[in-house]
C-alpha cells in the first residue's frame, strides 16, 4: 500500500514555438488508500501527470515519493481507450500483466464476468467488454497505486455507469490507492474521496473538494446530492475557466 | 449499448481447410488450360502434363532432376536469407531514424528501379561467372523491397500499446515478444512470401545467364536442343517445389494471424 506525494512538480515541452509549460507547480498528497480525483479541462495536464506518477515520464523538476513502500510501487494502469493486445486472447491479455502465471488469471476474468469469454480475441468484444479486461489486467497486479486516464470516457453512459460500480467494488475489496483523471464533475464526485480542481496553462491544482464527510459510502448513482456536488465542482473550477478564457482573448488565441 | 454475443462461441481456427473446394477448382482449372493449349498447338510445340511428366521421371531415373533442383534450391535459400536478414535489419533502423532513411533513400529507388537483370549481368563481369556473383547479384535485387517493407512496419507499429506495457512495468524482453514482434510478424511474413517467390525467379535468370546447374541452366539447355517437354518438366517440378513451400508459408500465416478479423466477416 502506498500514499503519494508530489511536491512543487513542475513540466514543460520544448517546441518550435518554444517551451510550452505543462505543469507549473503541483503539489499534491495523497494518503495511503485513497481514491482521488483530477477534474480538470482537456489540456491541463492531467495526463502528464499521471504518466509522470507511473514512471513512464522521468523528465520533470520538483519531487515526486511515495510513502509507505519502498522505491516505485506497483502500479497499475487504465487509459481511455482499453488497449489491448489484438493477437492475445482476452486470459492471454490479462495473463501479460503478470511476471509469472500464478492461476489467478482466471479468477479475475470471473470477477469482471467474462469467463466464458477468456478465448476470445479482443475485436471479437464489444468495447465494454474490452474495458472489463483493461480493467482485470490492471488489477490482476495488486496495484498499491491505480492510475486510470479517463477509462469511461469513451463507453456510452449505461456500460460508463456499470463501470463505475465495479471500480468501486474491486476497489473496496483491493484497499489500494487510486488517482483518477478526468472531466467529468459527475463521475468524480460519484467516485473519490477527494477532488482536485485542476486549470491549464500552466496545469496546477487550484481547488479541492472533500467528499468523505458530505457524501459517505455507499453511495447511489442516482442520489440529488451528486448532482448539488458537482456542481459545486464546477463553481470551482469556473472562476480560472473565465479567466483563462479572457487571457485567450486578449492574446487572440 | 453494443449488441452482446448471446452465446461465447470459440474464435474460429483453420480458415486454411475452408474453401478447398474452391481452391481444387482452382489448380483443375490450370490444367485443363495446359491441356486446351496442348491440343490447339500439337504436343511437339507444347506437350501436355502427362508427356511432361513423364519426361520428368525419365529425367528423375537418371538423377538429372534432383540434382539441378537441388542446385536451385540451394541458392534461392541463400539469396533468401541473407535478403531477409539485410532488409530486415536495414529497414528496422532506417524505420527508426529519419537521419539514415534520407541517406539510404536514393539507393533504395535506384534498387527499385534499376531492370532486375542489370545487377546479374554486372556482377558476372565485375566478379567472374561463379556462385558469389549469382549470389550477390540476387541480394542486391532483392533487397530494397525488403527494406521499404520493413520500414513500413516499425512505423506501423502502435506506440499505444507500449506505453500500456511500460506502464505496467513490464520487461523489455517481454514487450518485444508480445508487442513489437507481433505487429511486424504480418509484415514480415508478407516480405518473405513476395520475397521468396522473386528470388526463385531471378535466380533462373541468373543460372540461365552464367552458370552450369540448376533448373534455369537446364532450361536454357533444353532450348539450346529446341526440346520443350524438358524446359516444361524442369519448370514444372521446380513450381510443385516452391508451390509447396509457399503454401506452407501461407498456412503458417493463416494459423498466426487468425485473431484478425477476416475481411469477409466486415463486409
Amino acid at each position: 500500500m502506498a500514499g503519494i506525494r508530489v511536491q512543487n512538480l513542475h513540466k514543460a515541452y520544448s517546441s518550435r514555438q518554444g517551451e510550452k509549460v505543462v505543469l507549473g507547480g503541483v503539489n499534491l498528497e495523497v494518503r495511503d488508500g485513497e481514491f482521488v480525483a483530477l477534474l480538470g479541462p482537456s489540456g491541463c495536464g492531467k495526463s502528464t501527470l499521471l504518466n509522470i506518477l507511473s514512471g513512464l515520464d522521468r523528465d520533470y523538476r520538483g519531487s515526486v515519493s511515495f510513502t509507505g513502500v519502498r522505491g516505485q510501487p506497483r502500479i497499475g494502469y487504465m487509459f481511455q481507450e482499453a488497449r489491448l493486445l489484438p493477437w492475445r486472447t482476452v486470459r492471454q491479455n490479462v495473463r501479460f500483466a503478470l511476471d509469472q502465471d500464478d492461476g489467478r488469471v482466471e479468477g479475475w476474468l470471473e470477477r469482471v464476468g467474462l469467463k466464458a469469454y477468456s478465448d476470445f480475441y479482443p475485436n471479437q468484444l464489444s468495447v465494454g467488454m474490452q474495458h472489463r479486461v483493461a480493467l482485470a489486467r490492471a488489477l490482476i497486479r495488486d496495484p498499491a497505486v491505480l492510475l486510470l486516464d479517463e477509462p469511461f470516457s469513451s463507453l456510452d453512459e449505461i456500460t460508463a455507469m456499470s463501470m463505475r460500480a465495479e471500480v468501486l467494488e474491486l476497489w473496496k475489496e483491493q484497499q489500494g490507492t487510486v488517482v483518477l483523471v478526468t472531466h467529468n464533475p459527475l463521475e468524480a464526485v460519484y467516485l473519490a474521496d477527494r477532488v482536485l480542481v485542476m486549470t491549464a496553462s500552466p496545469g496546477r491544482i487550484v481547488a479541492e473538494l472533500s467528499l468523505s464527510e458530505k457524501l459517505p459510502r455507499p453511495r447511489d448513482p442516482e442520489d440529488r446530492r451528486l448532482w448539488e456536488l458537482s456542481r459545486e465542482a464546477v463553481h470551482l473550477l469556473s472562476p480560472h475557466l473565465s479567466k483563462q478564457a479572457s487571457l485567450d482573448r486578449a492574446t487572440g488565441r | 449499448m453494443e449488441a452482446l454475443p448471446t452465446r461465447p462461441r470459440a474464435p474460429s481456427r483453420g480458415g486454411f481447410s475452408r474453401g478447398l473446394g474452391l481452391r481444387v477448382v482452382s489448380l483443375l482449372s490450370i490444367l485443363a488450360a495446359w491441356l486446351l493449349l496442348s491440343r490447339l498447338m500439337g504436343p511437339t510445340v507444347v506437350p501436355g502434363p502427362l508427356e511432361t511428366v513423364q519426361f520428368a521421371i525419365k529425367e528423375h531415373q537418371s538423377g538429372q532432376l534432383w540434382f539441378h533442383i537441388g542446385m536451385t534450391l540451394w541458392r534461392v535459400l541463400l539469396a533468401f536469407s541473407i535478403t531477409m536478414v539485410l532488409g530486415t535489419v536495414i529497414g528496422v533502423l532506417s524505420g527508426a531514424s529519419k537521419t539514415l532513411d534520407r541517406l539510404l533513400e536514393a539507393w533504395v529507388v535506384t534498387g527499385l528501379a534499376v531492370p532486375r537483370i542489370l545487377p546479374v549481368v554486372v556482377a558476372y563481369l565485375l566478379i567472374g561467372l561463379n556462385d558469389t556473383a549469382a549470389i550477390v547479384a540476387l541480394v542486391v535485387i532483392l533487397v530494397p523491397q525488403v527494406v521499404v517493407q520493413m520500414r513500413e512496419a516499425i512505423r506501423a507499429i502502435d506506440p499505444k500499446l507500449i506505453e500500456m506495457a511500460r506502464a505496467l512495468h513490464r520487461p523489455k524482453v517481454q514487450i518485444w515478444r508480445q508487442v513489437i514482434l507481433p505487429q511486424l510478424a504480418p509484415y514480415l511474413l508478407g516480405t518473405a512470401r513476395g520475397t521468396l517467390s522473386l528470388s526463385w525467379k531471378m535466380v533462373v535468370f541468373a543460372e540461365l545467364l552464367g552458370r552450369t546447374s540448376g533448373v534455369g541452366y537446364q532450361i536454357n539447355f533444353y532450348f539450346q536442343m529446341f526440346e520443350m517437354r524438358g524446359i516444361l518438366a524442369y519448370g514444372l517440378a521446380m513450381t510443385l517445389v516452391l508451390a509447396t513451400v509457399d503454401l506452407a508459408m501461407l498456412y503458417l500465416s493463416e494459423r498466426a494471424f487468425r485473431w484478425r478479423r477476416s475481411v469477409e466477416q466486415v463486409i
